[in-house]
């Protein structure tokens, strides 16, 4: 790896060095304006157009431009909140060339480029486009930009820590969402072993940040796989165009009014009101036009938000006590171990003690209930010191007019919350971006590698677990609480064999705990702390942590036929990408000399033509993406869009998007305990003969339950008891797997309409209605196997299924340490479909008001069934209003938005639980202060400090008031 | 091949490469260093299939030696043929006319207590009629061979009453019954193309002694006879085929077996009032005797104390005559007459083991002679009022335990020099650490419990207690599989024993 970096820094050294003989042809001069104030504005982008040469103005609004090519050449001067101008330069001296900028009161006038990867507007774009530009970013009422996304139309936004916020478009949203691509500067931001975004974890920093464009719906067409429920573009700023020093600082505060917090009676949260912390410089300057480079540094620290729930996933089991022995909460962790202590009746070494304790006549008394270990709160295993620190580095160099080359680095680290199929504290993680790209006006060609490192990464369920286990065995718990619970049965004068009353049941559980709880290490005590920090610092299972430095390698290229196609559109692309799994075997079968890689091309040609004297475009694009482990798949997109007239679009199109399995949905290999976790290559599910003897775990639980109610009662009681474990109704309930097909992608297809409008200038109006339909869902399919073969159909118990199948009653591994459970990835053979619509209105009101709103409506048309989770989380419906105005004086702005969505149901494999409706208010007030050029801005989001969860197994979220100060040397 | 992918990604990212990850290479089956394609057994009745008291066809399926076989096959193991008696209960009693057939759990409808019982009726000698096809058999193994008898022609005939060493299963299959012997048949077949032995003898020169309870009937090989026999057959067998490789394995405890295990050495239930009549009427007398007998010297006081009987309420021993003892018949004169039945008695004690064949005559009523095993020293009988054998062969007394325990320890050292001296052709099954380990720890296949017990569903014995039923008989045959794969760097596949059937549940 060091010889990567060695690499690319050598090649950054080399460009930076070159000298380039410059001989201009064309020297441009002039000063730019704003066409009201007069005064002179800084930071103008000046661009000659179809090259990569440009230049800025300075603070004075001074510009001068050399050019290598004769005239005439068209000049582009843009500036954000300003009508863009194109000027015709003919003499091959050009000075004074003075342009006055016109403030851009007219909506929908932004250009956007991911649509169709190429520059067009917004108001054409053949698919559903969003954009924040640098003045929504600055202006954003939340307390960052990434969060201001959620007022975004179409997109849908959850949150599994205070700085892990998790994006998603048209429904099935999950807390790591690998449908989902997130792009910085044209670099995939997935950490690769969990091929997931991690949000704003990674990526530029909010100062140097340009613009976020947001397509909902699939793009598989174009960016390939994964880009499959939608994609979102953050584009950073380029050193050339924005120069200068600028810097933020921050301070916030959160958990106000926490100590009112319980949801069972204790006291959840720190507490108290804690403070946040920010901050934030940026420094970018350029030479010559040639050469510029820039720093952006930030650091974001804060007291995470606690995961407070304790409600009982496994309520449906409560046999009706008030409260239930065998509850799993689902911010508890440890007691997820669990065990039915009526099958702990049929061991022979726990009848041994029993008999010894001279309670023998009280073992068919012990009830058909599920116990479960007693769990610690979520906050004494997850680390709430969340932070983030990133840094980004861009080198650009001009090799000529027409081509740059340039080196980016982003780096991201830190410790967030991440909630998968349980709770993972992701500390002291860390990301590394590096990329080296070349590019022109009608090409790109770049190379990037991601790098990861789990850092200190652990589970904190399993932790739970460790902990407990750590103070005394699982085998030891249940069987001093099963004794106890015996001993207890007969204290209150039960008769031997009688279940006794439901009181005197639920007492017996109570002292059955308080017993086999003995001793306990008590929460952040040192034997509590040595145990967790023991768990953290072994790798799983054994322990808790994570030891993974997953590298992904990517390189792709474009191609624009412009200079050489004129009566169509055309270009065309490819990618390769290499997955270089290196999890050191704790996540994957990667341990030494088993180097697992796995290897993507892709390949996308676009072609569009305008029609009907350019009313009607049309644009095909089709791309071929394979994955060295799945067939080949080629996904199209054709979209028509009619402009009657410019301001009136109405568009079309349709296309196919595709996902493939995760890394881990290929390769991972990894004991979880209860089961292993199997990649869905057929190798895997043949290496560990996973389909001999299996059954469904959902069938095995079904066959569980009836031989612990019947176990000791009836044909079973007594010495009989064992025969329990053949019963034929029991076994009837087995569905047996003999097969499941490999993992394959999963595929949408999806048709979108929408029209986009602008009626007078002053009022945008966008609609638009999807349909997608969704094919071969990845799932996992988990199995248990017997020890031998059984007769489903046997009429009385035998010996043969009795020994063979009391495997199945637990998961266990056997005397060769091989597991009996397994879950595998495989794929549904069923389609799903959803529909969805929305609708945004932005009014342009007179004096810089703007009032805007979006309604959005998500709807699954059928679930999965089959005992399968659907997974849509999302709400059906969902608004946002917003109304600001960034400059109501010369000093003053503001910005309020609103946001309502309904409840809906939460299903994930950490917990399924309704997500209430909410309704949050958020909002900034900014004073500038031109002396200093620094803006003040004073704001909150969730200002009533209203609780609420964005998902089910979520952490509890409040307001965050916060005060800022930004300087900017270039603040005009 | 790391950084070579990665310099390669790096040069020529747009290209796809063409080299895509391989997994890891399952290792390829290989007979190894041995060759598989014509094995021949020659054993006792364990490489028979021989289960549950009877050889029967589907015992005989599931014999260890045709699992092996079978496993073979992966690897270029030819078609195993077995001696098929074609029986579905086999013969139980040969020397009755074959009335009973196999064994199976059955519910004593007064007691409700399971217990193995043969299957009524038996084949009616089935099992025991001429095999036609001799010329083309893999397994010669016979049940009850020792080592003697498989060198002998008389084995195979006359069926005479003279001729003791006559055995009918192997008088069904020999190749001239009369003249030819076992191992003179098994190395014709060896030396014609065989390429792997299965060779698993010395069993029966113990396990009859022992199971007749260590009485004379059947006699114990000496270690001399032992040596000599075993080498003459083992070399008999390697020199017919002189390139082959094959397979040998010692003798295990069968002290250990299921039939010294199955009934304990207290199994009498007592209530107080049978106890307090036992003790006011038997015990008190006999132990007074015993207390004169010391004080004058014709035993010892340790003798005394070692054969005074005591009846309590619960669990108690079992009556038994022990020829070690000083047979007091002389003195049991006058008032002490009634004693006689008793003048070698004493109750067993947890170091005596109890034929698993004795639970059939405990408690029996034996009429005026009393209770057998309870008030009369066990003998094996359960009519009343019949002349008694004095039940020897129903019992393991220490001394007899550790006579066994010392032959067999000989005879390994022997088979297991045999096995050294041809270390290049042979592998060694070391059945004995087998068993002890099953009997002390059981074990654990795929999960689920085997044990050195005839009680279903975990059993791996069959009802006879000597035998491995057919679980366990996968069990066995994945012993020498991994000694096999050990020693010749083969892959034989192991078979999972829980496909096999295991002793069925009690039935009425």
């Amino acid at each position: 790896m060091k010889r990567f970096y060695k690499h690319a820094w050598a090649s950054a050294a080399l460009f930076m060095l070159a000298i380039t003989a410059v001989f201009a042809q064309t020297t441009i001069s002039g000063k730019v304006t704003d066409g009201v104030s007069g005064e002179p504005l800084a930071g103008v982008n000046i661009v000659v157009k179809g090259r990569v040469i440009g230049t800025v103005t300075d603070v004075n609004g001074a510009y001068t431009l050399k050019v290598n090519d004769a005239p005439p050449l068209t000049l582009n001067f843009s500036f954000i909140g300003f009508r863009s101008q194109e000027i015709e330069v003919t003499n091959a001296t050009t000075a004074g060339l003075d342009i006055k900028m016109e403030e851009q009161t007219i909506l929908g006038q932004e250009i956007v480029v991911s649509a169709s990867r190429a520059e067009e507007a917004i108001m054409q774009s053949p698919v559903s486009i969003e954009k924040m530009d640098i003045l929504g970013v600055q202006n954003t009422a939340s307390e960052n930009y990434y969060k201001g996304l959620i007022n975004m139309k179409g997109l849908d936004m959850t949150q599994s820590s205070v700085n892990f916020q998790i994006i998603n478009a048209r429904g099935f949203n999950s807390t790591g969402n690998t449908r989902f691509v997130q792009l910085t500067d044209g670099m995939d931001t997935q950490a690769p072993a969990l091929n997931f975004p991690i949000g704003n974890l990674n990526g530029p920093s909010e100062l140097d940040v340009e613009s976020v464009e947001f397509i909902p719906g699939s793009a598989s067409a174009l960016y390939g796989p994964n880009a499959f429920n939608g994609i979102l573009l953050v584009n950073s700023k380029n050193p050339f165009e924005y120069q200068g020093l600028s810097a933020f600082a921050k301070m916030g505060v959160n958990h106000i009014g926490d100590s009112d917090l319980n949801s069972d009676g204790t006291k959840i949260g720190p507490g108290s009101a804690k403070p946040m912390y920010e901050g934030a410089i940026r420094y970018a300057k350029a030479f010559n036009n040639r050469f510029a480079f820039k720093v952006a540094l930030s650091y974001s620290k804060a007291t995470d938000w606690y995961g407070t729930n304790l409600q009982d996933k496994n309520a449906a089991v409560n046999p009706g006590y008030s409260t239930n022995p065998g509850a799993d909460k689902v911010h508890a962790f440890g007691d997820e171990v669990s065990t039915n202590i009526a099958l702990l009746g049929l061991n022979p070494s726990f009848q041994n003690s029993v008999n010894a304790a001279g309670l023998g006549g009280y073992l068919s008394s012990l009830p058909n209930d599920i116990v479960s270990r007693t769990p610690y709160n979520e906050q004494y295993l997850v680390d709430y010191n969340a932070h983030n620190f990133k840094a980004n580095v861009g080198l650009n160099y001009r090799i000529t007019d027409k081509v740059e080359l340039l080196y980016a680095l982003n780096y991201g680290a830190g410790t967030s919350v991440y909630t998968g199929a349980q709770r993972y504290s992701l500390k002291d993680f860390s990301i590394q971006q590096h990329k080296v790209e070349l590019k022109g006006s009608n090409f790109f060609l770049r190379g990037y590698a991601t790098l990861e490192n789990s850092g200190d990464s652990y589970i904190a369920d399993l932790t739970g677990v460790l902990v407990n286990r750590a103070w005394k065995s699982d085998n030891d718990w249940f069987g001093q609480y099963s004794a106890t619970y015996l001993g207890a049965l007969a204290q209150q004068g039960v008769a031997p064999g009688q279940p006794g009353s439901t009181a005197q049941r639920e007492a017996a559980h109570q002292a059955a705990r308080n017993a086999a709880d003995q001793g306990r290490y008590a929460e952040g005590s040192t034997q509590f702390n040595d145990a967790k920090s023991k768990a953290r610092s072994s790798v799983i299972p054994g322990g808790s942590l994570f030891d993974d430095k997953t590298a992904l390698y990517h390189f792709e290229g474009k191609y624009d036929f412009k200079n050489q196609i004129d009566f169509m559109d055309l270009m065309i692309g490819a990618s390769y990408r290499l997955y270089d799994l290196n999890s050191n075997g704790t996540i994957f079968a990667d341990t030494a000399g088993n180097d697992i890689t796995i290897q993507e091309v892709g390949a996308y040609v676009q072609a569009a033509k305008k029609f009907f004297a350019d009313k009607v475009k049309l644009t095909g694009s089709l791309r071929y993406d394979k994955n060295e482990n799945f067939k080949g798949l080629v996904n199209p997109r054709i979209s028509a869009v009619y402009s009657p007239t410019p301001n009136h679009n109405i568009r079309v199109s349709y296309q196919s998007g595709f996902r493939n399995p995760t890394t881990q949905g290929q390769h991972i290999n990894l004991d979880v305990l209860s089961y292993r976790l199997l990649g869905g290559l057929p190798e895997y599910a043949k290496a560990y003969n996973i389909f001999e003897n299996a059954y469904t775990v959902e069938s095995v639980n079904r066959y569980t339950a009836i031989v612990a109610e019947k176990a000791g009662k009836g044909a079973y009681s007594g010495s009989n008891a064992g025969l329990a474990i053949g019963d034929p109704e029991a076994l009837r309930q087995l569905t047996a797997v003999t097969d499941a097909k490999p993992v394959t992608p999963e595929k949408v297809k999806a048709i979108e309409v929408g029209y986009k409008g602008l009626l007078g200038d002053r009022l945008l109006f966008d609609l638009v209605y999807y349909h997608n339909s969704y094919d071969n869902f990845i799932t996992q399919v988990i199995l248990r196997q017997s020890a031998g073969p059984l007769d489903l159909n046997a009429t009385a118990p035998t010996e043969q299924n009795i020994r063979n199948a009391s495997t199945l009653l637990t998961p266990g591994t056997d005397e060769n340490g091989r597991q009996n459970s397994y879950s595998a990835y495989t794929n549904l053979s069923k389609t799903v479909s959803a529909q969805g619509a929305a609708i945004g209105l932005e009014y342009s009101l007179p004096r810089g008001y703007k009032v805007g709103g979006n309604y959005n409506w998500n709807k699954l048309n059928q679930e999965l069934g089959d005992g399968y989770l659907s997974e849509f989380n999302t709400p059906e419906h969902k608004f946002n209003l917003t109304f600001g105005n960034r400059k109501v004086t010369e000093k003053i702005g503001f910005n309020l938005a609103y946001r309502w969505q309904s409840g809906f149901l939460w299903e994930a494999t950490f917990a399924q639980g309704q997500v209430p409706a909410v309704g949050l208010m958020d909002a900034q007030v900014s004073y500038k202060v031109k002396a200093m050029k620094s803006t003040f801005k004073l704001g909150g989001s969730d200002l009533f400090n209203k609780r609420y969860v964005l998902n089910y197994g979520g952490p509890t979220l409040g307001a965050i008031y916060y005060i800022s100060v930004t300087f900017d040397q270039l603040m005009n | 091949m790391r950084n070579s992918k990665k310099y390669f990604a790096l040069a020529f990212g747009m290209m796809a490469a063409a080299c895509t990850y391989d997994f890891p290479e399952t290792t390829e089956p290989t007979a190894g260093e041995a060759d598989f394609t014509k094995m021949i057994s020659v054993g006792s009745g364990l490489s028979t299939g021989f289960m549950n008291g009877a050889l029967y066809t589907d015992g005989q399926d599931a014999s260890f030696v045709r699992i092996l076989a079978q496993q073979m096959q992966a690897l270029g193991g030819g078609t195993f043929t077995q001696p098929d008696v074609d029986s579905e209960v086999g013969c139980y009693n040969p020397a009755a006319g074959c009335t009973a057939g196999r064994l199976y759990l059955k519910i004593n409808p007064t007691t409700g207590a399971p217990g193995p019982a043969p299957k009524l009726p038996g084949d009616g000698g089935k099992a025991l009629a001429p095999y036609s096809g001799s010329a083309n058999l893999n397994n010669f193994a016979v049940p009850s061979t020792t080592l003697l008898l498989s060198l002998i022609p008389q084995t195979g005939g006359p069926a005479i009453p003279q001729n003791p060493a006559y055995n009918p299963y192997y008088g069904r299959i020999a190749s001239t019954p009369g003249v030819s012997t076992i191992i003179g048949d098994a190395a014709t077949a060896f030396g014609n193309g065989g390429t792997f032995l299965t060779f698993w003898l010395g069993n029966d020169d113990v396990l009859g002694y022992a199971t007749a309870g260590a009485s004379v009937a059947v006699p114990l090989t000496t270690n001399d006879d032992f040596t000599s026999r075993y080498n003459s057959a083992l070399t008999a067998m390697l020199s017919a085929s002189p390139n082959a490789k094959g397979v040998v394995a010692n003798i295990p405890d069968v002290t250990s077996l299921p039939f010294f295990s199955t009934v304990a050495y207290n199994p009498i239930p007592l209530d107080a009032a049978t106890a307090g009549a036992l003790t006011s009427q038997l015990a008190v007398n006999y132990n007074a005797f015993l207390e004169g007998m010391a004080a004058n010297q014709i035993i010892t006081a340790d003798e005394a104390a070692k054969r005074k009987l005591t009846y309590s309420a619960g669990s108690n021993p079992i009556l038994i005559n022990d020829e070690t003892l000083t047979n007091l018949e002389p003195y049991m004169a006058g008032p002490y007459a009634g004693l006689k039945p008793y003048a070698i008695a004493r109750q067993t004690t947890k170091n005596d083991l109890i034929c698993l064949t004795a639970g059939s005559y405990i408690g029996a009523n034996l009429g005026a002679n009393g209770v057998n095993g309870v008030s009369a020293p066990l003998t094996n009988t359960t009519s009343a009022n019949t002349q008694a054998l004095k039940g020897d062969d129903l019992i393991l007394i220490p001394q007899e335990i550790t006579q066994i325990q010392n032959s067999i320890s000989t005879f390994n050292g022997i088979i297991k020099a045999a096995a050294d001296a041809n270390a290049t052709r042979l592998a060694f099954v070391d059945a004995n650490a087998i068993l002890a380990s099953l009997k002390t720890n059981g074990a654990e296949i795929n999960g689920s419990t085997i044990t050195a017990s005839i009680s279903p569903p975990f059993g791996g014995f069959g009802l006879d207690g000597v035998y491995p039923n057919a679980r366990g008989n996968g069990y066995l045959a994945n012993a020498f599989i991994d000694a096999i794969n050990a020693k010749f760097k083969s892959s034989i596949p192991r078979c999972n024993p829980n496909n096999f059937a295991g002793n069925e549940l009690p039935v009425p």
